[in-house]
């Protein structure tokens, strides 16, 4: 167990930062276990161990999916089915998602390059200032390598070689020299591959052996001769990655090193800056400050994204599963708790389609009804959904109710089909008009006065989970609005007509709504109070006969994935809870199934139980002696429940058993416990003078404090 | 052979220069062409852009001395400077003196003296030449021993015929204050010398200033108008920056053509006559009031500018994820309050607060601002007691909490005790060890700023 805590990279940063997610710019990457400690790769969320050499050959699977016979027998066709729908499903969403980033990236990236074009290179004023861009990146310093790299390539494709962009993290260099030596071998080794004959001595000293040239690799006159050998680039663009996550001397230093070579070499400085302007104003002297000209971008307002994200991915028409009001709720919290990064958001989302396809059989039935015509038991199995259970207990309950099409649904499958069918119609209505109702209600709120405000508005992300929930119907919020409506001037009219007009088009149901109020049509106070009573009265039906609750479709456990602690659990696992439980219950993990009582537990384990019972310090001596005691114990335990076990205890204990120690071994043993739960982070070895004992004594230290 | 400036020349060389006849003056006592007779080193000290350098350049064009000039500013490390130093000396007396022979590289002190030596030998100078390190004390490494050594290296020197000049706008490091070498200072211009000096400009150089206009000025126009608007610029900025000319030069530069835009656009005529001139000047600088009076001229802070554009409200989506902004406060508090008040801080038990020490007796004691003093390193297991004691809500020990952390730590806003700042790994305390120590790298006001965005009272949890 100990052996855990080692094998994460620690090249740099040890302590919690191993446990960081920085993720680079492909979350799930595989790695060599040889290559598991590179630089590279100390900043990745996931670390997926392939398993070297002895490759089973037996499971020639094409997908990942298994048969999940303990509730329906499946066909091998059925798991392939519910694999390739789901690969469909996910593809499709991939794209949108990366058509959402990416656009969201695109306007920013843009306005980036038409900042560095719009540089002027003067080579002979004194006192031009070095022009910097501020891109405020958001905190999630994953995402960051990506976008930076896009940048680069975004610029140097707008600009055709008319700009040379080098991209530095300023985490990976220590000094001045360093950054210089990247930026310069970068540069120009980029472009001795362009155009090699045009190079003919080699620039850079350090790495070749010729005479004539001894300059340092880190001397920016090297770079001089090489931009006097350009002939077409015209700016060169030096992309800091992490210009808040440095020393600030040492990004004063490089600022000020470029200011000084502004006028040989058209430099263009773009800061990412993870943190906020104000932040970052502390950290640049003011010194450094009067040599620049900058200008500040903002790459993604990721408020708006969500916004988006739920118009493009969750609640559009081809929807073929929704997220359940808890999950999102719980995504959502952590989104602007913890996280706050899109991508995260929308890995979650994949996660949540990958275990509904995963872990449901009946999820194949998503795509067409078709595909389960021919098994009875898909067919037993949508009899045992709930929903279709509450529906028919309805349906007898009702006075009218018509055994007929009850026995038809129960017993004949086409019906079943049909009626399948109908309810995802219903589903598919239900989403665009959960769609509908959002966006109405993101106008009201646009145009009244109360949450007109960003601060008392809420976002469509915000009331997604209460609308689909149903909890919106009816609600004080909506009646606020409501409200409103009724109260509302002639102005105000005009602007929600007009925002109506802006986000829904003229065929949507909301659309024809609002062609029936006839604004404009006639002047007047009474023909006014007339016009908004009518609106309100439209409104308030439209939202009350669209703020359903998803539970009210039949089937929808079907359409709407709703598992929060399997996606809590899988992203952000509480791991304090999960050493602490494999310490007193190893059996959980170990796997036995059988009663705990009886199995032994790891020595480890043990020495955590006298850890828990003991005060913050604890002597070494008495430790021992409770330990050897416990060992003794246990022993006798052990051996008063029969020797059932005894072919098991080798395995769960190593080599060594209670019974079999010597009392050397048992001292070994206990040194290798202490040791462990050392590095596990729970005890501290201290010596006792501190408290005025001058004879030391071996005195362990409590680490870990409790309840956090 | 001394070619020494008659006098009538140095007076006319100090009229291009307010206020610096004297040390065109002794420029011209010390530095001649006589190989034997210049010192080995001269020092010119005086504040940044009090003229040293351009007053040295003058001054060796008009008497025509082979010189070298190297900017030190330029150079990382002092054997770059070596480096360029040698390299420039050898290309003396070459057919082409621009191409540079870096053939040679020079590690320290006293390789570069040898190999001067050497290349004085080669170079068997029969006339002084002179070695201009300007900047010298914005080198990127300390430069005081360097400093010592060009000081003495006359002793050291084999051949004559070299002089360096050193131009340094710092103090003089303390250990070569007492040496003998000749110094030329450089007083701080004052106002009626600064305002002359920006006047100097010539009315092409406004023009270029303009950039393309419609209605061109004529030379007579643009001097007053460059003359009032230099006036009115000294008046206000003089206070803030000093006599420091480069910046006025700057502003000056960034704030003439919005300046002069109403009188480009005919808004404000400007007339030979005096009176006229008068009145056109006053409904100037009435409009160009808010110009003058904004902070956009005195860019020193990315913040104020800002708020100047509309670029706040977007910065406001940037948020840090709002538990970080709790770690932050709680780093800030654990670093800022002493572990023994914790209890009375933050524990909720009741019995804990009831005994409130009477501290006045420390008052004195302790007189500093404890928010001035450094902050003090804390576990990182007490800074999650501290954190979930000031978050609303009972948050169980995810992992997020902990990736939040690490993300706060490579922002730099929590640092790691006993690692280096640099992140070269080389460090006194074991990263193996399970224990880790932290500070908080967060400023007061930027602390507060956070906890006023999040609606936590910070200042409960602190005892000043």
């Amino acid at each position: 167990m100990s052996s855990l805590v080692f094998e994460t990279p620690t090249k740099r940063k040890a302590g919690p930062e191993v446990i960081s997610d920085h993720i680079s710019s492909s979350a799930f990457e595989s790695t060599d276990n040889s290559e598991l400690i590179s630089d590279r790769d100390v900043h990745k969320t996931c670390y997926l161990i392939e398993r070297s050499g002895r490759a089973t050959k037996k499971t020639k699977r094409s997908h990942a999916f298994i048969s999940l016979d303990q509730s329906i027998p499946e066909s091998h066709a059925h798991v392939t089915d519910r694999w390739t729908l789901y690969t469909n499903c996910i593809a499709n969403l991939q794209t949108k998602i990366e058509n959402l980033l990416n656009d969201a990236d695109e306007s920013t990236l843009q306005r980036v390059w038409k900042y560095v074009a719009s540089t002027r290179y003067y080579d002979d004023d004194a006192y031009t200032q070095l022009p910097v861009g501020l891109v405020l990146a958001g905190s999630n310093i994953s995402s960051h390598t990506r976008l930076f790299t896009n940048m680069s390539q975004y610029i140097e494709r707008r600009e055709r070689r008319k700009a040379a962009t080098v991209v530095v993290a300023l985490r990976d260099t220590s000094s001045l020299r360093e950054v210089l030596r990247k930026i310069i071998s970068q540069l120009v080794g980029q472009r001795k591959t362009d155009d090699e004959d045009e190079i003919t001595a080699p620039m850079n000293a350090a790495s070749q052996s010729d005479q004539s040239d001894k300059r340092l690799s880190y001397d920016l006159d090297l770079l001089v001769d090489w931009f006097v050998k350009q002939e077409s680039v015209e700016r060169i663009v030096v992309i800091i990655e992490d210009a808040d996550g440095s020393d600030s001397n040492l990004l004063a230093e490089v600022i000020r090193m470029l200011f000084v070579y502004r006028n040989r070499l058209p430099f263009v400085l773009l800061l990412g800056i993870a943190t906020n302007l104000p932040i970052f104003n502390t950290k640049i002297p003011k010194r450094t400050m009067r040599m620049i000209d900058f200008e500040s971008f903002d790459i993604l307002r990721t408020d708006d994204g969500l916004t988006r994200l739920l118009d493009d991915v969750l609640l559009c028409s081809s929807t073929k599963l929704l997220l359940g009001p808890g999950l999102f709720r719980s995504l959502l919290n952590r989104y602007n708790n913890h996280t706050k990064n899109l991508e995260t958001f929308t890995w979650a989302i994949q996660y949540a389609y990958m275990a509904h396809f995963f872990a449901n059989p009946l999820s194949i039935i998503l795509d067409s009804p078709k595909s389960i015509e021919t098994s009875k038991d898909h067919f037993i199995a949508l009899h045992t959904v709930p929903s279709f259970k509450s529906y028919i207990t309805d349906c007898i309950s009702k006075e009218d109710c018509n055994t007929k099409r009850i026995r038809e649904l129960l017993t004949d499958s086409s019906s079943l089909i049909a009626f399948f069918r109908s309810c995802q119609e219903e589903f598919s209505e239900f989403v665009s008009r959960q769609n509908d109702c959002l966006k109405l209600l993101d106008v009201l709120q646009d145009a009244s006065s109360i949450y007109g405000s960003s601060i008392g508005k809420r976002t469509r992300a915000e009331l997604y989970a209460d609308a689909i929930s149903g909890e919106l119907r009816d609600s004080l919020f909506v009646r606020e609005l409501v409200l409103f409506i009724s109260k509302m001037s002639a102005a105000t009219v005009d602007n929600l007509s007009r925002l109506i007009d802006q986000m829904f088009d003229q065929n949507t149901t909301v659309g024809k709504m609002k062609d029936g109020w006839n604004i404009g049509a006639m002047n007047g106070k009474a023909n006014h109070l007339k016009l908004i009573s009518n609106i309100s009265k439209s409104i308030q039906g439209f939202l009350h006969t669209n703020l359903q609750s998803y539970t009210d479709i039949v089937f929808h456990e079907l359409f709407v994935f709703d598992a929060v602690l399997l996606c809590e659990n899988a992203f952000a696992p509480k791991y304090r809870a999960s050493i602490e439980k494999a310490l007193m219950a190893p059996s959980f993990y170990l796997g036995n199934e059988r009663d705990s009582a009886g199995l032994e537990k790891p020595f480890l384990s043990l020495a955590h139980t006298l850890y828990r019972e003991s005060g913050t310090l604890i002597n070494v001596y008495d430790y021992w002696r409770a330990f050897r005691q416990s060992l003794i114990s246990s022993d006798i335990e052990t051996a008063d429940s029969g020797g059932s076990f005894s072919p098991n205890e080798d395995e769960v204990s190593g080599e060594l058993s209670p019974s079999t120690l010597s009392e050397s071994q048992t001292v070994a043993v206990f040194f290798k416990v202490i040791n462990e739960l050392k590095y596990l982070g729970f005890v501290k070895e201290t010596s006792g003078k501190r408290s005025g004992n001058k004879n030391a004594v071996a005195v362990l230290q409590k680490q870990v404090w409790d309840g956090l | 052979m001394t070619s020494g400036l008659s006098d009538e020349r140095v007076q006319e060389l100090a009229l291009e220069f307010p206020a610096r006849f004297n040390q065109f003056d002794l420029l011209n006592c010390l530095l001649s062409n006589d190989n034997t007779t210049n010192p080995t080193a001269i020092a010119l000290v005086g504040q940044s852009s009090s003229g040293k350098s351009c007053v040295l350049r003058r001054f060796l064009r008009e008497v025509r001395l082979s010189h070298t000039w190297l900017s030190c500013d330029e150079c990382v490390t002092l054997r770059v400077l070596f480096q360029r130093i040698l390299a420039a000396l050898r290309a003396i007396g070459t057919e082409d003196p621009n191409k540079l022979d870096y053939g040679i590289s020079c590690h320290n002190f006293s390789l570069f003296v040898t190999q001067l030596n050497d290349t004085l030998k080669a170079l068997a100078l029969d006339e002084a030449h002179f070695v201009v390190l300007d900047r010298i004390d914005e080198l990127g490494e300390p430069y005081e021993s360097f400093y010592q050594l060009i000081i003495n290296i006359g002793n050291m020197l084999r051949y004559d015929g070299i002089t360096f000049i050193l131009v340094s706008s710092g103090s003089e490091p303390r250990s070569s204050i007492t040496t003998t070498i000749p110094h030329i200072y450089f007083p701080p211009y004052n106002k009626a010398e600064a305002l002359a000096i920006l006047r100097k400009e010539s009315p092409d150089s406004i023009r270029s200033m303009l950039g393309p206009t419609e209605r061109e000025l004529s030379d007579v126009q643009l001097t007053s108008l460059w003359s009032s608007f230099t006036q009115v610029i000294i008046d206000t900025y003089f206070p803030l920056y000093g006599p420091d000319i480069q910046q006025l030069k700057a502003t000056v530069r960034r704030a003439f053509p919005t300046y002069a835009k109403p009188v480009l656009d005919g808004v404000v005529g400007i007339l030979s006559s005096n009176r006229d001139s008068q009145s056109g000047f006053v409904k100037l600088y009435k409009i160009n009031q808010p110009l003058l009076t904004s902070e956009e001229l005195v860019r020193n802070s990315f913040v104020s500018y800002v708020q100047g554009s509309t670029v706040t409200e977007l910065t406001a989506h940037h948020d840090m994820p709002i538990y970080s902004k709790y770690l932050v406060c709680a780093a800030y508090l654990a670093s800022y309050s002493k572990p023994r008040f914790d209890i009375r801080l933050f524990s909720r038990i009741r019995e804990s607060r009831r005994r409130v020490r009477n501290t006045a007796r420390h008052k004195f004691k302790d007189k500093i601002n404890s928010r001035n003093f450094a902050p003090s390193p804390f576990e990182y297991e007490r800074l999650l007691a501290i954190f979930q004691c000031i978050v609303p809500d009972k948050i169980d020990s995810v992992t997020d909490i902990q990736t939040q952390f690490a993300s706060l730590v490579s922002l730099k806003l929590i640092a790691r005790v006993g690692i280096g700042s640099d992140s070269s790994g080389a460090s006194s305390v074991d990263i193996l060890e399970s224990r880790t120590k932290w500070r908080v790298n967060v400023s007061w006001d930027i602390t507060l700023q956070i906890a006023r965005d999040i609606k936590l009272q910070i200042e409960n949890y602190l005892i000043d």
